[in-house]
């Protein structure tokens, strides 16, 4: 049941900042709604006002930058993420999530900047986020910023974002299409990740140049695989090569335990994902 | 050409399929009567607590609030709920009070009702509630519930046994002293909440001046629900008129009253003359309400070395919650009868002591509970086998009963199907040979792959009344108007499997007219003074029969009136189409009724009201045969199971309506996969149960199932006259057990010998890593 709240909908992104820092507490940014709503229906949150996001224009593209990177707007959906040549061509480790998101209604309805600005420690794009070194584009009165993901995401649930700030978009940097992976396990019941790894790696002469892997699902919040990185590099991409660097990636962090997996068994699923994603990633060489 | 209904045929679906998937039905939900008053319940945080004080006057005062009620107020008008009739023997069922008095007996347990202008006033204002609860020790476990020294549920019993039932035949030890070998397993099955997709719900209203008390509600029995609820508000049943609804799913768990529905009849009374609502969330609903029972106990099978069965027994403890639902028939020891499924062996032997815990109240659910002795017997032919070496298939094709009719030695009588032709027709039609072959060949590569089998052999419709324990029978009345238009009225009613369509054909072919003719009413005690309701596998067996002799008698009556009107005698009337003629002579069936109605044209002493009630019992209980092949395969690392082929082969006696049943067939199978590799209830040390939504609770989804090769052998039984076995939860059981079997066959490799349901993924990640004493990589 939804309790009682204000709507309203915003045409321009000015129009947005005032009524954010009119209301500020109270009020609420709805985008795909898929977190959002089912939140409110079970109480988690009561916002007085919803300021829809959907009569703004501006904010559903993919733009390209001219280095490669591309902006992705608060209103674009994992649908859209699936499906664009652009994303695709330019950023197939994110396109490769978006397709993983829940299912096809989800997938319509939900957005990247509203997964991630939810901050859900079991949701799956995180991962990826981190591995590309993606930036949050953020606006308030005060002006623009641009947050990394890796500090925008501050815990379960937690993001640097103020009250009276507005997520614009996400852009990512230009990434090294195609020998990148996204693999994951998951919940029974949610399809959320159980633990979700995002490798993505450069090689250069035969030889592993450049790593980054990101780890979800896991943790609070999702984190890098940088000793692991560190190891790969100078490494042939062999598959398979690397089973014994991938011992325990998660340990030394607090990990999430509950009905549907114990610590043990994430913590596991972590290093059985880190494996596979390389794998995948270093099957893409050259494809 | 007669363009009339025959009773068996494609399916229309017409009679509720539009209006349910085009989001027309009317579910309890929809219902918004005028000034209506809506209910939340507080429930206990705790499993086991005494209360000490419920503090109320905050409450009272939130917006909205009309009143807020303890079982103080309550007791006023109403008194807990009791079993009805003699209760079944070894039984001990304590009253259920509508809102708890000193004691909390499991954490969801109704303690407070808090009554409002709207949902939301009422749940604002339950937080103002102080509730003052003192934890007690508790049993949550059902082993420690027999132990000496324990907490007891029910202090007042004096121990926490429920009922205790032992269905033997033959002589198990001598078995197992004649037996090359003696295997035992402990078996076990959780509790799982099955998750309907409709929650309950109950709306009442109390007419002062007529001192009568109209209840809505979504329930599998609305003459039962009647029964209880009158006896409880101390009012005459015929006081009381109970209307159902739509119904979106139940699986048992709507059989019977709650006190949900007491504590909303109760307030109706108080608050009168405005009606009140209930609605189940789905918090409520996965977490606090009647879930299936667990069950654990130990199975002993007596094999001799060439794989003949000689002796079989469990021994099992079941876990029925905090307290004993009340169901007409609730009868678990059916299940002890089915302990022989499909094969012939000389002594069995079924014994299960049933006790109290601080859970929530459960009940049969899926199958009247007697598939689950279908699932104990399929555990142990390939248990059997295993330790034999032979093939599963081999192990069971040994032991079938060769011939139908036969009667089990626990005295389950078959009367009807052909066991090896089904078996015969599953090996065929999976390929099994060449399924066995790329398990071996895809074993040698280091894939966890397993075959696994399951021949069920369930119940549908039970009967007769004196031998089930409960009602086993049910009417049907079938009236039709001066226009030929015809209603059929029965006890049951429909939670989505389309009875409305193969009721209303029924009827149609046995008046000889169209389907479209004919509407089913909705279920209501008025119009259907008498019934028992929809549960098991009865419906089309048993009320379908009803609606036939109801119809039968009435096309008779209406060849007795054509006779008076063509001036012949009732042997020379004959039909065409729906005309009624004799030589050249016609009557029109619309004229006819007309007629009919004007009492000019009756003999004297025939009555205008075109109307016939019958009512049907089986003479005995109807067991539709199921058989499944499953192929799965285990991801070593991770330990998640994928299904990746079915095979199921069924015999539910004559399909009326194949695309009918294929439909609950295909849904059943996805059903037995949950049942087999998700569903479970699982709940904390403290007894807080940890899967409140869906995002919590796993349901089968359409991408974890794989295509379903379905295929039917029919052979009609000869208990009820349409021949139909109906369906129960065979099906879904035959999955089950098949998935479980192939689960353990994929690790059979390692040594595993058994895997209790739900094969959840870490589960399975711990049995493979145990079993080869890594980190499962
Ligand atoms: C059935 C189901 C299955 C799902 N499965 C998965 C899955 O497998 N993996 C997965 O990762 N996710 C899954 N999700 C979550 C889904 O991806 C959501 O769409 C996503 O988490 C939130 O995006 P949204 O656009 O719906 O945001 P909303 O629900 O509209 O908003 C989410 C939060 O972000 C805030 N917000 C949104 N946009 C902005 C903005 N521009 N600026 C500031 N704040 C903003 C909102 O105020 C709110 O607090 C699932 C959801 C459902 C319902």
């Amino acid at each position: 049941m939804l309790p009682a709240f204000e709507y309203r909908s915003p045409l321009s992104v000015e129009e947005a900042l005032e009524l954010l820092a009119k209301y500020r507490e109270d009020v609420k940014v709805l985008a795909g709604g898929h977190s959002l709503i089912p939140a409110m229906k079970q109480g988690e949150v009561c916002p007085k006002v919803l300021l829809d996001l959907r009569r703004m224009a501006g904010l559903s593209a993919i733009d390209p930058f001219e280095d490669g990177g591309l902006r992705i707007g608060a209103l674009v959906t994992h649908r859209d993420l699936e499906i664009s040549e652009l994303a695709r061509g330019r950023s197939p480790l994110l396109a490769e999530v978006a397709s993983q998101v829940g299912d096809a209604q989800v997938r319509n309805f939900g957005t990247l900047v509203g997964s991630v600005c939810q901050a859900d420690p079991a949701s799956d794009y995180p991962a990826a986020l981190l591995a590309l070194e993606a930036q949050v584009v953020v606006a308030s009165p005060r002006g623009e910023r641009s947050v990394p993901v890796e500090g925008f995401i501050q815990g379960a649930f937690e993001t640097a974002l103020e009250p009276d700030e507005l997520v614009l978009a996400i852009d990512v940097p230009r990434s090294w299409a195609r020998t990148a992976a996204y693999v994951r396990v998951r919940h029974v019941a949610s399809g959320f990740a159980l633990a979700g790894v995002a490798a993505q790696i450069l090689v250069e002469d035969g030889r592993i140049a450049s790593a980054r892997i990101g780890v979800t699902g896991v943790a609070e919040r999702a984190f890098r695989l940088a000793v692991i990185e560190e190891q790969l590099l100078g490494r042939e991409p062999l598959p398979g090569a690397f089973a014994e660097m991938i011992r325990g990636v998660a340990l030394g962090r607090e990990i999430l335990s509950d009905g549907a997996a114990s610590a043990e068994y994430r913590s596991h699923l972590a290093d059985v994902c880190t494996a596979r994603a390389l794998r995948k990633a270093i099957s893409r060489i050259g494809v | 050409m007669s363009t009339n209904a025959r009773i068996e045929g494609e399916s229309t679906g017409l009679e509720e399929g539009p209006r349910l998937v085009s989001g027309c039905g009317l579910f309890i939900a929809d219902l918004r009567p005028p000034e209506v008053l809506h209910v939340h319940l507080v429930r206990s945080l705790e499993a086991h607590a005494r209360i000490r004080s419920i503090e109320t006057p905050a409450a009272s005062a939130s917006p909205g609030v009309v009143g807020v009620f303890t079982h103080t107020e309550l007791a006023f008008v109403c008194d807990p709920l009791e079993w009805i009739g003699p209760l079944p023997p070894n039984t001990r069922c304590p009253p259920r009070p509508a809102l708890a008095q000193w004691e909390a007996r499991f954490a969801g347990e109704p303690l407070a009702a808090v009554v409002a202008e709207s949902v939301a006033e009422a749940r604002k204002a339950a937080e103002g509630l102080e509730v003052n609860l003192e934890p007690l020790p508790g049993i949550l476990e059902p082993e420690s519930a027999l132990l000496q020294r324990v907490p007891c549920v029910h202090v007042s019993l004096g121990g926490n046994v429920a009922y205790q039932f032992v269905v033997s035949g033959g002589d198990t030890e001598e078995g197992f002293r004649k037996a090359d070998r003696v295997l035992t397993h402990r078996i076990a099955r959780p509790r799982y909440h099955p998750a309907p997709l409709e929650t309950r719900g109950v709306v009442a209203r109390w007419l002062e001046s007529e001192k009568r008390l109209e209840v809505w509600s979504s329930t599998e029995s609305p003459h039962f629900l009647r029964a209880q609820l009158a006896g409880a508000m101390r009012l005459p049943q015929s006081a009381v008129r109970v209307f159902t609804p739509d119904v979106g799913g139940a699986f048992g768990s709507k059989l019977g009253a709650t006190p949900e529905e007491l504590v909303v009849c109760a307030i109706a009374r108080i608050v009168a003359p405005r009606p009140v609502q209930w609605i189940e969330t789905r918090e409520e609903s996965l977490a606090f309400s009647t879930q299936a029972r667990a069950t654990s106990g130990e199975l002993k099978v007596g094999v001799r070395e060439d794989g003949r069965l000689l002796s079989i027994s469990y021994d099992g403890i079941d876990d029925v919650g905090a307290y004993l639902p009340i169901v007409p028939g609730h009868n678990p020891s059916a299940e002890g009868t089915l302990l022989c499924g499909a094969y012939q062996i000389p002594a069995a032997r079924m014994a299960v002591t049933a006790v109290f815990t601080n859970n929530p109240p459960a009940t049969s659910c899926h199958g009247a509970g007697a598939c689950g002795a279908g699932y104990i017997i399929e555990r142990a032919m390939d248990l059997v086998a295993a330790a034999l070496e032979l093939d599963c298939v081999e192990v069971r094709r040994l032991n079938l009963f060769r011939e139908l009719p036969a009667t089990t030695v626990t005295r389950a009588r078959y009367d009807s199907g052909d066991f090896s032709r089904l078996v015969d027709r599953a090996v065929e039609r999976s390929q099994y040979a060449v399924l066995r072959h790329e398990t071996s060949s895809r074993r040698r590569k280091g894939e966890l792959v397993g075959l696994g089998v399951a021949l069920l052999v369930g119940i549908g419709a039970q009967g007769p009344s004196r031998e089930t324990g409960g009602p086993a029978w049910e009417a049907a009345t079938v009236h039709v108007s001066a226009d030929g238009s015809a209603e059929v009225f029965t006890g049951g009613l429909a939670c989505g499997e389309g009875h409305e369509t193969v009721l209303a054909r029924i009827a149609a072919h046995a008046l000889g007219v169209k389907a479209d003719a004919v509407r089913v009413g909705r279920a209501d005690t008025q119009t259907m003074r008498a019934g028992v309701g929809s549960f098991g596998g009865r419906s089309i067996a048993t009320t379908g029969s009803a609606v036939l002799g109801a119809a039968r008698a009435l096309e008779r009556r209406l060849r007795g009136v054509a006779a008076g009107i063509l001036c012949t005698s009732v042997e020379y009337v004959d039909r065409d189409g729906a005309d009624f003629v004799s030589g050249s002579r016609r009557v029109s069936y619309r004229d006819l009724c007309l007629l009919a109605h004007g009492a000019s044209q009756l003999e004297p002493g025939s009555s205008p009201l075109l109307e016939e009630t019958f009512v049907f019992e089986p003479q005995g209980s109807t067991h539709p045969i199921s058989i499944h092949v499953a192929q799965v395969v285990i991801d070593s690392e991770t330990g998640e199971v994928s299904v990746e082929r079915c095979c199921n082969v069924r015999d539910l006696g004559r399909e009326l309506d194949p695309a009918l049943v294929e439909a609950q067939v295909r849904g059943g199978i996805a059903l037995g996969i949950e049942l087999a590799l998700l569903a479970g209830s699982p709940r904390g040390d403290d007894g807080q149960p940890l899967q409140r939504t869906f995002m919590e609770r796993p349901v089968s989804r359409a991408q974890g199932v794989p295509r379903f090769d379905i295929s039917s052998l029919p052979t009609p039984t000869t208990l009820n006259p349409l021949g139909a076995k109906g369906l129960g939860d065979t099906v879904t059981m035959a999955a089950f057990a098949s998935v479980m079997n192939a689960v353990v066959d994929a690790l059979r490799p390692l040594g595993v010998l058994h895997v209790d349901p739900p094969a959840t993924p870490e589960k399975i990640w711990r049995i493979v890593r145990s079993c080869r004493g890594t980190g499962g990589a």
